[in-house]
């Protein structure tokens, strides 16, 4: 009995700690945001004991660290806040650094830099690296605006490898820098690269930056896109949303499964592909739109429907379109699209037939050439950084924009050469990790609580 | 005989108070028609009922106090159906006596221009001044300036042919010429306004050596493609008659290689691509005179009709004079120009020069380690530096006098146009639209305009546009086009004032689809 009762007594303590541990493992179950839109670049945020509705006074900064200019975002994991940033020394000459911060104070921990040159760039937006840090384990991959690719020890910062895609691949850096974010695929880095011949693609080793395989002509631009995996019926497609259209490519060989021809011009492609069961989406400021359909049965694609770009004959940004966006990547949410339009607009779609549902300008407040915001669904809802440095929590649907709160984060830092009411914008996107955002602008990185009774 | 240009600094009363200046060049009136009424082929000047109405909407525009610059080529005294001049096979071009017989036969010709002409500077305070150019550079012969002062039969003072080869207003705020003496061109004259050489005793026009290259072929195949210098830039045409024909051009092939990458280059290739303040790279010159001349063959695209053309030039030795003749400053302007057309065709630039923005790219001159890194953005420096240079010497002629503000020039027969994206001060945070351009990178004076010409023309592009509509081969549309098939629209620019400020603005007198004519701030084409 005693035994029987020691044990149902130990059995209770253990259940109670088990149901304390396993309670615990709910309320602190972190999320960590290791690259580009958050882990897989699908711009979903898993966690749960989420605010709300934003207090009154705002959210409380948990800290505040200063760093210097750049787009990037920052990436999150174990524990520690990746971003980088530059600063110019002399002329177009900069110093460009990757941080590693404590994700809980802030501290720096270790910097890396490295110098660089930003002649050619466009130099209103020659401000510093765009990339978000890539997350691997024990590495992180930090990649400057000309193309310097570095593999840092994430504990020191020491530098494991380094690439520079101008001298080791011959790459011509675009006008408004190198963009693409290396993407971590078992023991492939695959990088955009825009190198020659052939190399607009590339895998390198991610353990030491040999290369592995090379993939799609350079004869054209790189364009500004990110390499992005899905898994379409049990085979794996790395998508690349290029200049000349779309390449879906076998990850572990580079070999191409299929490609649609669709040129935008300048190179500017920038909104990262989105899919959602079948449907696969592109869209660009003069490309237009094209939703295609992803078939399960057999490897390849087809054009479901298409939206004009401005590169359409007769297309202005004025003229009505269905979603043209430059740099703001969509979401594809229970059958309809929703996305930022070049002219600002918050816009809704139909994913299956590209039929306008609504727009607003409800998001940005105002109409605005190349208005961009960030979409994060947690949940129902959707956490969207807007470029006046605001975060919005809203839910989207095919009847309208629901704005449950706004709050002001930082301050839009970053110069822009157009007319907005703000004199500058923010296009920097933001980590979710851990129930906290972090976000960047070019003077300070900001982390804010949003865990439940924040 | 010739006895060189008089009366240097003979300038009428020009550009004052409310007057409006009208440039407009390149109108190559010549021989006219055959005893049959048919069009001789080399005629470019087919439109005297438009330019009749253009006078009298000018004068009416202007409130009859327009000064009117026929800004170098209103006649065309080089290209001729009567036999070549006798100092020809020299390399010379025609005495006083051959030029004024030519001239007195496109006088004959073109009498209701010159009429229309004469109608429009006896009517209010016009004035109408005919600045030399290139083909009609004999009218730097005294003689044969006055011929076409009497010609106008205008009363003193409003007719004038210049003897100083360019024109300034009153004020001088506006200077016009012709534009073949700027930079390297290839049809630059070695003592303008003085282009007279003495040989055996006879005072001659010397012949530029672009002009001995391109004058042939053009008599050798405008008869077959009469359209072939209507293509603008000028000269490109040649390249699409010898695609056409697939020619063997010989020995020419090596000057002509050369003058048509130029063509192609720092003078004529027209893009809005300047949208940013960046700092151009530093081309190797020396790693590029390494290459030889495989480096001219290079730099032209694979689907360039004078590609092949280049390429047997290369196999057949012919092209190392060329290359070793190569200056610094034109092979970064080549360089330059390479850089421009791979950008341009690698993001699929819209219609920003003339040329197709789509098709195979060619590979970046090698730069200096230091400035490795972005495309390269600022493709304007070459020309830049061209006209910067060609506004001091103007400066420096004019010594004492106020430095222009607005340069008209045309020559090119390509006009500029609006670029509003093209000047951006305040670090590029501020556009702001202009027509012309600044060479002074971010500025917006001293103006540069080119004012095209006063012809119908049809670019690259527009070529091979029509060739698709039509689905034909381009042989075969070269072959059938007559100038009269090309759009109705004739390029010039208007220089009004604005509180003493001069303003100018490529205008084109354009026929709209209902037939009527008016002046339009583009072709609409």
């Amino acid at each position: 009995m005693g035994a029987s009762g020691r044990g149902s007594s130990i059995g209770a303590i253990s259940l109670s700690f088990l149901i304390i541990f396993a309670a615990a493992g709910v309320m602190l179950r972190g999320e960590d945001w290791p690259e580009w839109r958050g882990k897989g670049r699908l711009g979903v945020w898993n966690e749960t004991g989420i605010l709300e509705k934003f207090p009154e006074s705002g959210l409380t900064a948990t800290w505040r660290t200063p760093v210097n200019a750049g787009y990037a975002g920052p990436a999150v994991a174990g524990g520690r806040v990746f971003v980088t940033d530059s600063r110019r020394v002399k002329a177009n000459q900069a110093i460009e650094r990757a941080l590693a911060l404590d994700e809980r104070t802030g501290q720096v921990l270790w910097t890396r830099e490295w110098p660089t040159n930003y002649s050619g760039l466009q130099l209103v937006y020659a401000i510093g690296p765009r990339a978000t840090p890539t997350v691997d384990g024990d590495r992180v991959y930090v990649l400057g605006a000309m193309g310097n690719l570095l593999a840092l020890d994430v504990s020191t910062g020491r530098v494991l490898w380094q690439k520079d895609y101008v001298k080791d691949f011959n790459t011509s850096i675009p006008s408004w820098g190198i963009t693409g974010a290396p993407l971590v695929d078992g023991d492939r880095l695959i990088c955009l690269v825009g190198g020659e011949p052939d190399a607009k693609v590339m895998a390198l080793d991610k353990r030491t930056g040999e290369e592995i395989w090379r993939s799609l002509s350079s004869d054209t631009e790189p364009g500004y896109n990110q390499p992005i995996i899905f898994d379409v019926g049990g085979v794996r497609q790395l998508i690349i949303f290029h200049p000349t259209g779309f390449s879906s490519l076998d990850p572990a060989t580079g070999k191409v499964f299929w490609e649609i021809e669709h040129r935008s011009q300048m190179g500017i492609v920038v909104a990262t592909p989105v899919r959602s069961g079948p449907y696969l989406f592109f869209t660009s400021q003069y490309g237009g739109a094209r939703m295609l359909r992803l078939d399960d049965g057999k490897l390849g694609a087809s054009l479901l429907w298409s939206g004009p770009g401005e590169q359409d004959r007769g297309m202005t940004h004025d003229t009505p379109n269905t979603l043209n966006s430059v740099i703001s990547t969509p979401v594809i949410s229970d059958g309809y699209v929703y996305g930022i339009d070049n002219d600002g607009q918050l816009r809704c779609l139909d994913a299956a037939t590209g039929k306008l549902m609504w727009k607003t300008d409800a998001l940005l407040k105002e109409h605005a050439m190349y208005g961009t915001a960030f979409f994060v669904r947690n949940g129902e809802r959707f956490f969207i950084n807007n470029d006046r440095g605001e975060l919005v929590m809203a839910t989207l649907s095919p009847k309208g924009f629901n704005e449950i709160g706004r709050t002001k984060l930082v301050e839009p830092t970053h110069p822009y050469v157009r007319r907005r009411q703000l004199p500058n914008v923010l296009w920097s996107h933001p980590a979710y990790a851990n129930r906290h955002i972090v976000i960047r602008n070019d003077e300070e990185i900001v982390r804010f609580s949003l865990a439940s009774g924040s | 005989m010739l006895a060189g240009p008089a009366k240097a600094g003979h300038y009428l009363p020009q550009g004052v108070g409310a007057r409006t200046i009208v440039v407009l060049s390149d109108l190559h009136m010549g021989a006219g028609r055959d005893r049959s009424g048919k069009w001789y082929p080399y005629e470019d000047f087919r439109w005297s009922p438009e330019f009749a109405a253009f006078l009298a909407a000018v004068d009416r525009q202007g409130g009859s106090a327009v000064d009117l610059i026929l800004n170098g080529d209103t006649f065309e005294l080089l290209q001729s159906t009567e036999s070549n001049c006798a100092g020809a096979a020299a390399g010379l071009g025609c005495d006083e006596v051959e030029a004024l017989a030519r001239l007195e036969r496109v006088l004959r010709a073109h009498e209701a221009d010159v009429k229309a002409l004469g109608q429009f500077a006896r009517a209010g305070s016009n004035r109408v001044v005919f600045v030399p150019g290139d083909h009609d550079a004999a009218l730097l012969v005294p003689g044969i300036g006055r011929r076409v002062e009497r010609a106008l039969a205008a009363p003193a003072g409003r007719v004038e042919v210049t003897a100083s080869g360019d024109w300034s207003s009153a004020d001088d705020q506006v200077y016009a010429e012709h534009g073949h003496q700027i930079g390297p061109s290839a049809h630059r004259f070695e003592n303008w306004p003085s282009p007279f050489v003495r040989r055996g005793g006879r005072e001659q026009l010397a012949r530029p050596w672009g002009e001995a290259v391109i004058q042939e072929l053009f008599n050798r195949y405008e008869p077959r493609y009469p359209v072939i210098d209507n293509v603008v830039a000028s000269g490109i045409g040649v390249k699409y008659a010898l695609a056409a024909d697939s020619a063997d051009v010989g020995d020419l092939a090596a000057p002509l290689v050369r003058y048509l990458l130029f063509t192609m280059s720092w003078q004529q290739f027209r893009m809005e691509l300047d949208d940013g303040d960046v700092q151009p790279p530093t081309w190797d010159v020396a790693q590029v005179r390494a290459q030889g001349p495989p480096f001219l063959v290079s730099s032209l695209p694979d689907d360039d009709r004078l590609k092949p053309l280049a390429a047997k030039a290369l196999a057949d030795g012919r092209l190392a004079q060329s290359m070793e003749e190569l200056g610094d400053d034109e092979i970064v302007a080549v360089c330059d120009y390479r850089a421009a057309m791979r950008r341009a065709r690698r993001r699929f630039e819209p219609v920003v020069t003339q040329f197709q923005p789509r098709g195979p790219v060619v590979a970046e001159c090698p730069r200096t380690p230091e400035s490795r890194g972005a495309v390269f953005d600022y493709f304007w420096r070459s020309r830049d530096v061209v006209f910067a240079r060609h506004l001091e010497t103007i400066a420096r002629r004019r010594s004492g006098r106020a430095r222009p503000s607005v340069f008209v020039h045309g020559h090119t027969h390509l006009p500029d146009r609006s670029q509003t994206g093209a000047n951006m001060i305040s670090g590029g945070l501020l556009k702001i639209p202009m027509e012309g351009f600044s060479p002074v990178h971010g500025a917006l004076t001293p103006i540069v305009i080119n004012d095209g010409a006063w012809q119908r023309t049809i670019t690259p592009v527009q070529l091979d546009r029509l060739a698709s509509d039509r689905g034909v081969p381009e042989k075969e549309l070269l072959a059938s086009l007559q100038p009269e098939d090309l759009a109705p629209c004739y390029s010039f620019v208007q220089i009004e004032s604005t509180g003493g400020v001069p303003v100018p603005a490529v205008r084109y007198w354009r026929q709209s689809a209902a037939g009527d004519w008016a002046i339009a701030a583009a072709c609409g084409r």
